[in-house]
């Protein structure tokens, strides 16, 4: 027995929504993605959320999926809810294919929501820097959290790691990625950060820690995302172009202290990724594969996520954006929406999206950011909190 | 909805903690009263956890508290361009390293002043204290 998308519900990517709560967001994803499925509410026997911790601070408010399952009409249903900092989004979509396989539910919808920027500081009228204290509680609080000014900083650990290590990725390869998904992001109308800028414009871009500077950096936002998942036959019924998850593996690794041997890895996304692979019979992803979105939350992390998901050698991820390999119109599209760093980023959403992204590319649906589709394959891989420490990784494909 | 339309209002939220380290307590305690670095030692596999663990999370063994030297090397080091609030009001160039005490099999995140200089892996720190030490940035390191 398979699982099938069969809906697909993305809202546009703003700074801030100061005219939708995160429950009013959610019933929007979810309208968009029944209507995508062209199915009634009344068809939804489940419900997953990806919703991070972090919205108990951003939205004051603790259990948030019941005041959203209330709203969106959905009290009669079951529903679970996933938190793992930035893949909340994608460990729902695991979620929602695991309670349809065990026989617990034929249709399912997975909403993933983030809403923090109501932290604004009234006296500046700035985001207050409690938003950026509650990112900051996804590190070790007792032996990490007091050393690090940004959560950007523990990623760029990882980066620097790297760059001791393999002498890459260089500051110039991290620029072309960051230039690359900036500028998919023009051609995405969801997209919040879509802009043309050159090497020197991020080389020059201010300083955040080590070799990360601002253009590196995805920007924090709200939004959320919505799919219907459906058992396979109620998937064939319900729609002819079903995309199918045909391989997950996830991956909850060891808090911050490394091993020597992972030192510059993301040894999650190499393990939950393999695992996906060997489920969907990827052997080759590089010459398997037509599409790749996943978590870039700085650029440097995109070129070392090239070597986790087998794309090529460890300490060789640079070669590929050097060659052109990742861009839109190359071999293996990587991040054609844009990622996080040309959409912006609000946990829960983005795993869902990156997921719902790779789903409306195979079908063809993807508007003027649309990609070769060749072998009918991609994958999705989100990373996230505490710093880079989880991983799920979905590959999907369209074949029948 | 027109902006005008939207209503918010100012919260404010404070929370207070009195913040327990549980069996980690020892090596604030140790450092707050004798300015010395603990690991602990598995029984079974002889692991040296530093930050301490009072499990061996690799083998499930019982551990003890071990004192270690204050000194150790550089895994990796990173430039901060801004400085964690806990250090915003010291002028030095500053980063945030891995370092492994020597004795231990893991690694501390701890500031280091830099003194501008780009440390690399290996360099050899040794470790200064704040007058009083409650966490983890009420210690810092300095090259040796």
């Amino acid at each position: 027995m398979k699982v099938g998308i069969v809906g697909v519900g993305l809202l546009p990517w703003k700074i801030r929504y100061p005219d939708k709560t995160y429950f009013e967001l959610s019933m929007d994803a979810m309208k968009n993605a029944l209507e995508d499925a062209n199915i009634s509410p009344h068809e939804i026997d489940n419900v997953v959320y990806g919703i991070s911790d972090l919205m108990v601070t951003f939205v004051r408010q603790c259990c948030p999926s019941t005041i959203i399952q209330d709203y969106i009409g959905m009290s009669r249903i079951p529903s679970v809810r996933v938190s793992a900092g930035a893949v909340s989004g994608a460990m729902a979509v695991r979620q929602g294919m695991i309670e349809i396989l065990s026989g617990m539910s034929e249709v399912t919808l997975v909403i993933g929501v983030g809403k923090g920027m109501d932290l604004i500081d009234p006296k500046t009228g700035k985001r207050s820097k409690e938003f950026l204290k509650t990112i900051m509680l996804d590190l070790d609080t007792t032996w990490e959290l007091p050393v690090e000014p940004l959560a950007a900083a523990n990623f760029s650990f990882v980066i620097q790691a790297h760059m001791d290590r393999f002498g890459t990725p260089t500051e110039e390869q991290m620029a072309k990625v960051s230039i690359k998904n900036h500028g998919n992001a023009l051609d995405n109308p969801l997209a919040q950060s879509g802009q043309k800028i050159t090497i020197d414009d991020v080389l020059k871009s201010r300083r955040i820690s080590g070799p990360t500077k601002f253009f590196d950096c995805c920007l924090y936002s709200e939004g959320a995302a919505a799919l219907v998942l459906a058992r396979e036959d109620r998937a064939r019924e319900i729609s002819n172009n079903v995309v199918w998850i045909e391989g997950v593996g996830n991956c909850n690794y060891r808090s911050y202290m490394p091993a020597y041997s992972d030192l510059g890895r993301i040894p999650c996304q190499h393990i939950a990724t393999k695992k996906a692979y060997d489920s969907a019979g990827i052997k080759e992803p590089l010459k398997e594969l037509d599409i790749i979105e996943l978590h870039d939350l700085i650029s440097g992390i995109e070129i070392i996520s090239y070597e986790e998901l087998g794309l090529c050698d460890l300490g060789h991820g640079g070669t590929l954006i050097d060659e052109g390999v990742t861009a839109r119109d190359g071999l293996l599209p990587v991040n054609p929406s844009g990622g996080m760093i040309g959409n912006g980023h609000a946990t829960g959403a983005s795993g869902v999206s990156r997921v719902g992204e790779v789903a409306l590319q195979l079908r063809g649906d993807a508007g003027k950011h649309q990609i070769k589709v060749k072998h009918g394959r991609g994958l999705t891989s989100c990373i996230g909190g505490p710093g880079i420490s989880q991983c799920c990784s979905i590959v999907m494909g369209v074949s029948s | 909805m027109n902006e005008s339309e939207i209503f918010e209002i100012e919260i404010t939220d404070v929370y207070n903690y009195l913040f327990s380290y549980g069996g980690q307590s020892h090596f604030f305690r140790n450092l707050a009263e004798n300015k010395k670095f603990s690991g602990s030692k598995c029984l079974q596999c002889g692991f040296v956890w530093c930050p301490p663990r009072l499990h061996c999370s690799k083998c499930y063994g019982a551990t003890e508290f071990v004192d270690l030297v204050d000194e150790g090397e550089i895994i990796t080091f990173l430039e901060l361009a801004i400085p964690p609030s806990s250090m915003k009001n010291f002028k030095s160039a500053l980063g945030v390293a891995l370092i492994r005490l020597d004795g231990a099999d893991t690694c501390l995140k701890a500031i280091v002043y830099s003194k501008g200089i780009k440390l690399i892996p290996g360099t050899r720190v040794k470790a200064k204290y704040k007058n009083r030490i409650n966490r983890i940035s009420d210690y810092y390191f300095e090259t040796v």
